[in-house]
């Protein structure tokens, strides 16, 4: 680690009651990151975002963020943050240009640079013309587009957003991943959690969690690469039989299903595409298609999730 | 059908009570508000505060003083001039004043001459105390001459041939708090249920969960009765606790019979809370519900009866009344506490209950109806 | 404190007021509606009592009492039973009030010089109009009895004027007839000007609720200027209806305003501080609009009709009601109304009361300012 950490956990943890949601977590995030937080549902990705932003104590563990304690000094972060909540958190009765300039206001975002950004913000989240519509009638892509202008509206060193693109069309998801390509360009730290694999593939690197910790922390190509053994595409004539055959075979390691899809992750691709024939079609199972491929993240999240539960279960 | 509308109570249940703060709050809050304000009213307008100015200093002034304190109603303490009346008057610190001229005894001996004029000023801006302090005024001032005249010449004694013998019934006491009471209880009970469920469509509506409601096979129907069931429960609770402490603590008496009474209160609780769920079918946020609803709270306790019987107000609103299940309610409420009465004697007044119940209903249903069409 | 941020939030908030029509009309206008309706169920100030009576004498005498009881507006005679058993019914059916029983016998003990007896039986139930009725009843029985017996006075040198030992000078200051609307207008304008505090509460608790307040408390927005963003505008939107129910009072009601208007708009922009003070530390532990309404009425409304003093005047609470009574601003505010409004007084005679609502808004904006956390 070269450059100093802009975001720094240790041991972190914050429970609800008897339930712990983040537990132990140790995070590292450098300058002009993007930060990708992936997880099942419940794996404490919001609550670790609301800790980092400190509108939330924790009950364990300390953090800092751009150099300040999130307990002891949580209104520099403030200053210096933008953060964006999973649910819709604007005014919806006022427009969006109201919407934008409250928080200009709240900033202290003043005279003419406070004009100029608006306008350079309406531009770029492409919500000129909308700008006197009431932010509650946006559809569901252009309020969160909003969202992000206004938390950006005091150029924040670093952007907490969290799981910003669910619920919105892919026209709309692409055009949003844009923007943040624009301001990672600029050198603008993102922290984002994501329930997508395609998006956290686009992230500097990725932060696994599940069950309140970190389950692995490193690049998309990394983690993808920590999978054991190769992997095949097969489409089955009858794919539920085709996995139950298949996962009692010695040389599989593991099936995972995508709707007709199976995809195995084998010792060998080479010597397993002439046995997998034979051996589903001793079942009465065909082999409709079949071919090696690469892993993707979801396959790398799913076989490291299972193995970390099959682990625990033990 | 049933087990929709059962889903849907659940449901409201596990919110209600999900909130810590919101069912102590809703069972409690009245219960501590009904027993201040049970205990504030138990006492009666009596011991006012009043300035009096002696001018006499004699034996009958003193003795008129007496009979001033006897009545209960005056808590004298004395002053020296006319301008301290003025004074412990504006400042609130007095709310009657009485005056003794000089020479008070003197006129009042000589039955030959003048009666003698005692002055009682009281403080019109606080109009119940100050009715009630000048009836007793009257009051004492007539027996106390009387008994002063009679002393003085025994003939005079045959002055006042009518003896007047005084029966009172349902309330021997004639305690005030045996009426304030019930009515304190049944507003507060009506409130608490009409405001609970005017916020319960009105949330739904503005946190976007209606939406999802009304996708689903739910009628709207069902969702009104599934919506009435908790606030009903909430109110009816709160109107059996609150009955408990009124009549262990406050001594109101219970000559009725309860199983009529939880009948009826039943009953009623389900047509007061019609009212909440129509100002809900109409609010678009919870913000509108509250300020519908606190208009309707507040016209509600007028016809209480609680300052006011209904029948000394003006016409129109004798007829706007009897929109109100309130006031046939306490009616009813108060015949069976107080009168030990039975439905023969108030059936009118659970008629109108019923009808009015039907109406609220019906309307409610098809607001809720029109609204989702928009 | 930074004003700037004070301002957006004023705005935004008085934005929120504006922008939901319905809320901003009823918001100005339900003070004002329900200071019209009660002030006009108030209007009325004379109580005739429904009375009955039972003659049982039937004689010209018993007539020509019977004549002198509904002589005034104050009774109404309303049934004549012909039995004791309808005097019962007549009564468990609160169609009348009280009955009076004349006796068999009445004009003949009248007329033989001995002291002739009737019974009046009431209903208890409403003791103020119960009360109001034995009153009434009394006071013509004697007047009547008076009347019958004048002859004998004469004979022993007592002149008709002396029936009435005593003369009682009755004054009512600043209410001569004592109108039922002088008094309860002014006091109930402190009751109303409590719903811009409730919806004060509400507006805080509804960030919450919707989720706004996360993405509020995640900026560099300070406490204290997120409050009296909060609070300001409420407080405008309360002052604004002030001048409407002092119209309501002087042009509907016909009650003269005897004080100076300034220093009563100015008491009523510090009983809103103190009523929206309250209502803020109240929406800080309200998770849910829910919670806030629910504990706003239970502080506003109830406590505001039965404790401020409006019917039950302050001076005769117990020791621990007046405390009560004491912390709760429209206690204050109904004194100070009624002092500005009815009779005339200045800021010499309402200093305590002003002064204790200075109090009461400090020490609960201090406790909001203290509590609220910028945290989830």
């Amino acid at each position: 680690m070269t450059s100093r950490l802009i975001i720094e956990t240790d041991q972190l943890a914050r429970a609800f009651g008897d339930v712990v949601a983040v537990d132990g977590l140790c995070l590292q995030v450098r300058p002009g990151e993007i930060f990708g937080l992936v997880g099942p549902d419940g794996a404490g990705k919001t609550t670790t975002i609301r800790l980092l932003a400190a509108i939330m104590d924790p009950t364990g563990g300390s953090a800092r963020v751009a150099g300040f304690d999130t307990v002891t000094e949580p209104e520099p972060i403030k200053r210096r943050i933008g953060y964006m909540a999973q649910r819709f958190n604007l005014y919806g009765d006022l427009s969006v240009w109201e919407n934008l300039n409250f928080f200009a206001d709240v900033f202290e975002v003043a005279g003419s640079e406070r004009r100029e950004r608006i306008e350079r913000l309406l531009n770029f989240a492409r919500l000129t013309e909308f700008r006197d519509r009431r932010a509650a009638h946006l559809s569901g892509g252009m309020q969160k587009k909003l969202a992000l202008a206004c938390t950006l509206i005091h150029t924040p060193e670093i952007i907490f957003l969290d799981e910003p693109t669910t619920g919105v069309d892919p026209v709309s998801r692409r055009e949003f991943w844009g923007i943040l390509t624009d301001l990672h360009l600029e050198g603008i730290t993102l922290v984002i959690s994501t329930p997508y694999m395609d998006e956290a593939e686009r992230c500097s690197r990725v932060g696994l969690m599940y069950q309140g910790s970190l389950v692995v922390c490193d690049t998309p190509e990394r983690v993808k690469a920590m999978t054991r053994g190769e992997l095949i595409a097969l489409w089955p004539s009858d794919p539920r039989r085709a996995k139950d055959i298949l996962a009692r075979h010695g040389e599989v390691l593991e099936v995972q299903t995508y709707g007709d899809q199976l995809r195995l992750f084998v010792r060998d691709a080479g010597s397993a595409m002439g046995w997998i024939d034979t051996a589903l079609a001793a079942h009465g199972v065909e082999v409709l298609e079949m071919r090696p491929t690469r892993p993707r993240m979801e396959e790398a999240f799913i076989s490291l999730i299972q193995g970390r539960m099959a682990s625990e279960g033990s | 059908m049933l087990n929709r509308i059962w889903q849907l109570i659940i449901k409201e249940f596990i919110q209600l009570f999900r909130d810590r703060l919101m069912a102590p709050f809703v069972l409690l809050g009245p219960l501590t508000e009904l027993l201040m304000i049970a205990w504030s009213t138990s006492q009666g307008i009596d011991h006012l505060p009043t300035a009096v100015l002696d001018l006499d200093q004699s034996n009958a002034s003193r003795g008129l003083i007496t009979a001033m304190v006897n009545s209960e109603t005056f808590d004298p303490y004395f002053v020296a001039s006319f301008d301290e009346i003025t004074e412990e008057i504006d400042r609130g610190r007095a709310l009657v004043a009485w005056t003794i001229p000089r020479g008070f005894q003197t006129q009042l001996l000589d039955l030959s001459g003048d009666a003698p004029a005692v002055q009682v000023i009281v403080d019109g801006a606080d109009v119940v105390a100050a009715q009630t302090a000048a009836e007793v005024a009257q009051g004492v001032v007539a027996s106390y001459g009387q008994q002063v005249a009679v002393q003085s010449s025994p003939a005079a004694a045959g002055l006042f041939p009518l003896d007047v013998s005084l029966r009172v019934w349902f309330n021997e006491e004639m305690k005030e708090s045996n009426y304030m009471i019930p009515s304190e209880l049944g507003f507060i009970a009506a409130a608490i249920t009409a405001m609970v469920a005017s916020m319960a469509i009105a949330r739904e509506r503005e946190l976007g969960t209606l939406e999802q409601l009304m996708v689903t096979p739910l009628r709207s129907v069902e969702l009104v009765i599934g919506k009435s069931v908790m606030a009903v429960a909430l109110g009816y609770t709160e109107f059996l606790l609150m009955l408990g402490m009124v009549v262990w603590l406050f001594d109101v008496p219970m000559r009725g019979s309860y199983p009529l009474l939880m009948v009826l209160a039943l009953l009623y609780m389900l047509v007061e809370l019609g009212w909440g769920l129509m100002i809900s079918a109409v609010a678009r946020t919870q913000m509108q519900a509250l300020l519908i609803a606190f208009a309707v709270i507040m016209v509600m306790i007028i016809f209480s009866g609680y300052a006011f019987p209904v029948e000394t107000m003006p016409r129109f609103m004798q007829i706007i009344a009897n929109f109100f299940p309130l006031k046939h309610w306490l009616v009813v409420f108060r015949s069976i506490l107080l009168k030990g009465a039975g439905v023969s004697v108030f059936w009118r007044e659970l008629l109108a209950i019923a009808g009015l119940g039907a109406a609220i209903y019906t309307g409610t249903v098809l607001l809720l109806r029109r609204r989702r069409l928009q | 404190m930074n004003w700037r941020r004070v301002l957006s939030i004023m705005r935004k908030e008085w934005w929120h007021i504006t922008r939901d029509r319905a809320s901003f009309v009823l918001l100005m206008l339900s003070p004002v509606l329900v200071l019209v309706t009660m002030g006009y169920a108030f209007s009325v100030d004379i109580k005739d009592v429904k009375i009955g009576v039972l003659d049982q004498d039937l004689s010209q005498l018993s007539r020509a009492y019977l004549a002198q009881l509904s002589s005034s507006g104050a009774l109404r005679l309303e049934a004549l039973p012909a039995s004791l058993s309808e005097v019962e019914q007549l009564l468990m059916r609160g169609q009348v009030k009280a009955v009076v029983v004349i006796p068999r016998g009445f004009e003949r003990d009248l007329k033989a010089g001995r002291t002739g007896a009737v019974q009046v039986v009431v209903d208890g139930t409403d003791p103020s109009t119960a009360g109001h009725a034995i009153r009434h009843i009394g006071s013509h029985t004697e007047h009547f009895a008076a009347q019958q017996v004048g002859d004998r006075l004469a004979r022993l040198g007592i002149s008709l004027n002396r029936l009435e030992p005593i003369e009682l000078r009755l004054r009512a200051w600043y209410n001569p007839s004592l109108r039922y609307t002088v008094s309860m207008i002014p006091a109930l304008v402190g009751i109303v000007l409590s719903v811009p505090a409730m919806a004060a509460s509400l507006a805080l608790a509804r960030e919450r609720e919707l989720g706004t307040l996360e993405g509020l408390i995640a900026t560099p927005i300070g406490r204290t200027e997120l409050i009296a963003g909060k609070l300001v505008p409420y407080m405008l939107a309360g002052l604004l209806s002030v001048p409407l129910c002092v119209a309501t009072a002087v042009y509907g009601y016909n009650l003269d305003f005897h004080g100076n208007l300034w220093l009563y708009l100015a008491l009523s922009a510090v009983f809103l501080f103190a009523t929206m003070s309250i209502a803020l530390f109240i929406s800080i532990f309200a998770k849910s609009q829910q919670v806030a309404i629910m504990a706003s009425m239970i502080i506003f409304l109830f406590s505001g009709f039965f404790m401020s003093g409006l019917l039950i005047p302050f001076a005769l609470m117990g020791p621990l009601l007046k405390l009560e009574a004491f912390m709760f601003p429209t206690t204050h505010f109904v004194i100070i109304s009624r002092g500005i409004f009815v009779k005339g007084v200045g800021l010499g005679e309402l200093q305590g009361y002003s002064i204790a609502l200075v109090g009461i808004g400090v020490v609960f904006m201090a406790l909001t300012v203290l509590m609220f956390k910028k945290k989830l």
